[in-house]
C-alpha cells in the first residue's frame, strides 16, 4: 500500500499506534515467553519490524492484531536464536494454541484496565498494601515480611489469594462486557 | 474447568509471574495450557492483570503515588547493594552506576547546613559542618562569611559572620549576635528567634536581625509580618507589637521597643534573591523512562559529591522547554534557561520534536515518569541530542545518565561539548553493563561525565548519544536505542 502521508506524519501515526498498543503487546509477548526482559526485547524487536512493514498496514483495521502477528513471529525467532534469559519454554504446541486463542483488541485492554481499577478499589486497605508492596514498592516481600512480622511464606500465600480474587473479579467484569466467555 | 483446576492454574501462573516456578510446575502449566482453551483464557487474563499492575495500574490512581519510585520487578535490595559496593571497590565506579534502591525514609534532621560561602568557623577544628549534612553542634559560630541553616520546619536562617546562632529546635533558635535573615514558609509560621532582651515570632515570609554583642537588636521586616517582643531576664514578655513589611524597630534594654528607619541594605548579601545569584548553578533534568530510579539524591553527581543530599529537585523535561527553572536545591535559577531536544542520523535536527505519545494514553505509560524523550520509539533515528543554553560563562560538569541495564553488551558512543550538531570525531565509548556484576533485573544505568566550558550564555551545552552497532556484542539486537534518561549539570567553581 502506497502511503499518501509524509514521512513525519507516518512517524506520528506509527508512534501513536504503538504507544496505544505497547502494553497489550507486552502482555501478549509475556504470555508466550514468560520472562520480562525477553518480552521487552521481543516487543522492541517487533517495533523495528512493524516500522519496516508499516506501509502494509491497513489503517482501516485495528493495529493491535496486526502488530501481535509480528510479536508472535518475533517470539518464534527469539526462541530459535535462543537469545533468551528465560529458564523454561512452553512447547511449540502450547505457544501456537496461546497465540491462536487471542482475540486482541484495544477495547479489551481498556476494559481490563477499568476492571482492574474497580477491583483494586474493592480490596481492603491491608490487602491493597500488600499488592502495592509487590508491584510498586522498592522493597522485596522479604523486607515486607520483616517489617510486618509475618512469615514470607504467609505473605506470599496471601498475595496469591489476593491475585486470585482480583482475577475472579476481573473475569466477571470482562465477561459482563462481552470480552471473555 | 473445575474450581480446583482453576485454583491450581492460577497458583502456577502466579508463581510464573513471580519467577518462582520450578521446572516441574512449568511442565504442568504447559500441559494445562495446551489442553484446555478455558485455562488459556484464564491464564491470559491473569497475565494481562499482572502486566497492568506492573506497568502502573496502581500508580495512576493517586497523585500521591506519582512521587514514588516505580519498580517493575520484585527487587532484592541486599543484592543490588552488594553489586554497587563491588563496583565501587573494583574501580568501575566512574563508568557504571547502579541505581540504588530508594532509601527507607529517615526522619528529617532538625538542622541542615545548606550553604557556606567563604565561611571561617570560630572553632575550625571542632566545628565540622558540611554543606548538605545535618548540624550536630548546638550552635553555629562563624567569624566571617555566610552560612545558612535549614530547619526541619522549613524555616531557613542565613547568618553573616561574625555571628553566633544557637539551634534549639525546628521552630526555635537563639541569636546571640551578628546579622541574619530568616525566611519562613507556611510550614514554619510561628518560627521564633530569641535574642538578648527580646524575640521575634514570624507570621509569614522574611525578616532580618542585626544584633550587637551585649547591646540592642534591630529587627527589619523585609516582607510579611512578625511579632516583636521585649523580654526580661526571665524571658517574660514585657511588651510586644506587630511589625509589617518594610518597617523596623530596635529592641534593647534601655529603649524597649523603638521604631527606627527601615533599611535592608545591610542584609543585601543575605536575601534569598541575592543568594540564589551567588550560588553555583546546579540543574537536574529528568528525561523520563523509569527515571524514578534516580530521582532523589543517589544519582552520580551526588555519589561523587558534586551535589549534596538536599539538592534533590529534578525538573522533568518532556520536550523543548525554556524559562525559569528550579535548581537542584529547590531555589530558582536566576538565569533563563533553554532546553532543546533533537534527533537525527549523523547530524542532529534540533527542530525535530519528540512525539509525545503519552499525553492521551497516560495509563499506558510505564509509570508516570515515562516521557517520549527516553523512549525508543524512533527506530528511524540513530542519534539523540540534548542541549541547554543560558548558563553564565564558566565550567560545567555534565553528567549524562544514559542507559538501562537491559542490554549487557551494548556499547554507546557519547559526545559532550559546546554547540555540537553531530557526534565528535572521537566520541567517548560508554562501556556496556557487566552482566556478571549486575543482575539483569537491577535496572542500573550507565553514565558518562565530562567538563564543558561555556564562554557565553548563547553557548549550547550539548550532549549527543548513539548506539554503536560496530562495537556492540553480536547477540545484542541490532537496532540502536539511543536513550537519555537524565542530566545533571553542575557549575564548577
Amino acid at each position: 500500500m502506497v502511503s499518501e502521508f509524509s514521512e513525519s506524519e507516518r512517524q506520528v501515526q506509527f508512534t501513536r499506534h504503538f504507544a496505544e498498543c505497547e502494553r497489550a503487546m507486552l502482555a501478549f509477548a509475556y504470555s508466550l515467553i514468560p520472562n520480562r526482559a525477553d518480552a521487552d526485547d521481543v516487543v522492541q524487536e517487533t517495533l523495528t519490524a512493524l516500522w519496516k512493514h508499516f506501509d502494509d498496514y491497513d489503517p482501516e483495521r485495528p493495529f493491535l492484531p496486526w502488530a501481535n502477528r509480528f510479536v508472535y513471529r518475533q517470539v518464534q525467532m527469539h526462541r530459535r536464536k535462543q537469545a533468551t534469559r528465560a529458564k523454561y519454554f512452553f512447547s511449540d504446541e502450547t505457544i501456537e494454541q496461546l497465540a491462536k486463542d487471542e482475540s486482541f483488541s484495544l477495547e479489551r485492554d481498556r476494559a481490563m484496565s477499568a476492571a482492574l481499577d474497580k477491583c483494586l478499589q474493592k480490596l481492603s486497605a491491608r490487602n491493597r498494601e500488600l499488592v502495592e508492596q509487590r508491584y510498586l514498592s522498592k522493597g522485596s516481600l522479604q523486607d515486607f515480611s520483616e517489617k510486618t512480622g509475618r512469615t514470607s511464606n504467609a505473605i506470599y500465600k496471601t498475595l496469591q489469594r489476593i491475585r486470585e480474587s482480583l482475577h475472579r473479579c476481573i473475569t466477571q467484569r470482562l465477561a459482563r462486557e462481552g470480552f471473555t466467555s | 474447568m473445575t474450581e480446583d483446576a482453576e485454583k491450581r492454574l492460577l497458583l502456577l501462573t502466579g508463581r510464573l509471574c513471580d519467577e518462582q516456578i520450578t521446572e516441574e510446575e512449568f511442565a504442568e502449566l504447559d500441559q494445562i495450557l495446551r489442553a484446555d482453551a478455558e485455562a488459556r483464557e484464564a491464564y491470559r487474563v491473569y497475565l494481562e492483570m499482572h502486566e497492568h499492575l506492573v506497568t502502573g495500574a496502581l500508580e495512576s490512581e493517586s497523585e500521591e503515588a506519582a512521587s514514588k519510585t516505580i519498580f517493575p520487578f520484585p527487587i532484592t535490595r541486599s543484592a543490588i547493594g552488594l553489586a554497587a559496593a563491588a563496583l565501587v571497590t573494583a574501580g568501575f565506579f566512574l563508568h557504571v552506576w547502579v541505581a540504588p534502591q530508594e532509601q527507607v525514609a529517615e526522619p528529617t534532621p532538625d538542622f541542615v547546613l545548606t550553604r557556606a560561602i567563604d565561611v571561617e568557623w570560630e572553632h575550625k577544628t571542632r566545628f565540622r559542618a558540611i554543606v548538605g549534612e545535618p548540624i550536630t553542634e548546638p550552635a553555629l559560630r562563624i567569624n566571617s562569611g555566610i552560612a545558612q541553616v535549614q530547619f526541619a520546619s522549613g524555616a531557613t536562617v542565613t547568618v553573616e559572620g561574625p555571628a553566633k546562632l544557637r539551634l534549639d529546635d525546628p521552630m526555635k533558635c537563639f541569636h546571640h549576635h551578628g546579622k541574619l535573615t530568616a525566611y519562613c514558609p507556611e510550614s514554619a509560621h510561628g518560627f521564633m528567634i530569641r535574642f538578648p532582651g527580646g524575640r521575634v515570632i514570624d507570621l509569614g515570609t522574611e525578616f532580618a536581625l542585626n544584633s550587637e554583642q551585649g547591646g540592642k537588636t534591630d529587627v527589619h521586616v523585609l516582607d510579611g509580618e512578625v511579632i516583636v517582643a521585649r523580654t526580661d531576664e526571665e524571658d517574660k514578655v514585657l511588651r510586644r507589637q506587630n511589625l509589617k513589611g518594610h518597617s523596623a524597630v530596635s529592641v534593647g534594654e534601655e529603649q524597649g521597643i523603638e521604631e527606627i528607619a527601615y533599611d535592608d541594605a545591610p542584609f543585601s548579601n543575605l536575601t534569598r534573591d541575592r543568594l540564589s545569584r551567588t550560588q553555583p548553578i546546579k540543574l537536574q533534568f529528568d528525561l523520563g523512562h523509569r527515571a524514578g530510579l534516580y530521582r532523589g539524591t543517589d544519582a552520580p553527581a551526588h555519589v561523587v559529591g558534586d551535589m549534596v543530599s538536599h539538592e534533590a529537585h529534578w525538573t522533568q523535561i518532556v520536550g523543548d522547554q525554556s524559562g525559569s527553572f528550579v535548581m537542584a536545591d529547590g531555589t530558582y535559577c536566576p538565569h533563563p534557561i533553554e532546553v532543546d531536544y533533537g534527533h537525527g542520523s549523523g547530524v542532529i535536527d534540533w527542530d525535530a520534536e519528540p512525539v509525545d505519545p503519552w499525553g492521551k494514553v497516560h495509563n499506558q505509560a510505564k509509570g508516570v515518569f515515562a516521557t517520549s524523550l527516553a523512549q525508543d520509539h524512533r527506530p528511524w533515528d540513530k542519534d539523540l541530542g540534548f542541549r541547554v543554553r543560558g548558563l553564565p560563562p564558566g565550567t560545567y560538569r555534565v553528567y549524562a545518565l544514559c542507559r538501562s541495564a537491559r542490554r549487557p553488551g551494548a556499547f554507546y558512543e557519547v559526545s559532550f561539548g559546546v554547540n555540537l550538531d553531530r557526534q565528535l570525531a572521537h566520541p567517548i565509548e560508554m562501556p556496556p553493563m557487566d552482566p556478571d556484576v549486575i543482575p539483569e533485573w537491577s535496572e542500573g544505568v550507565t553514565y558518562e561525565v565530562e567538563d564543558v566550558e561555556v564562554s557565553s550564555p548563547d553557548d549550547w551545552v550539548t550532549f549527543i548519544t548513539r548506539y554503536s552497532r560496530e562495537r556492540s556484542v553480536k547477540a545484542t539486537p541490532h537496532h540502536g536505542r539511543s536513550v537519555l534518561l537524565g542530566m545533571q549539570i553542575v557549575q564548577i567553581p
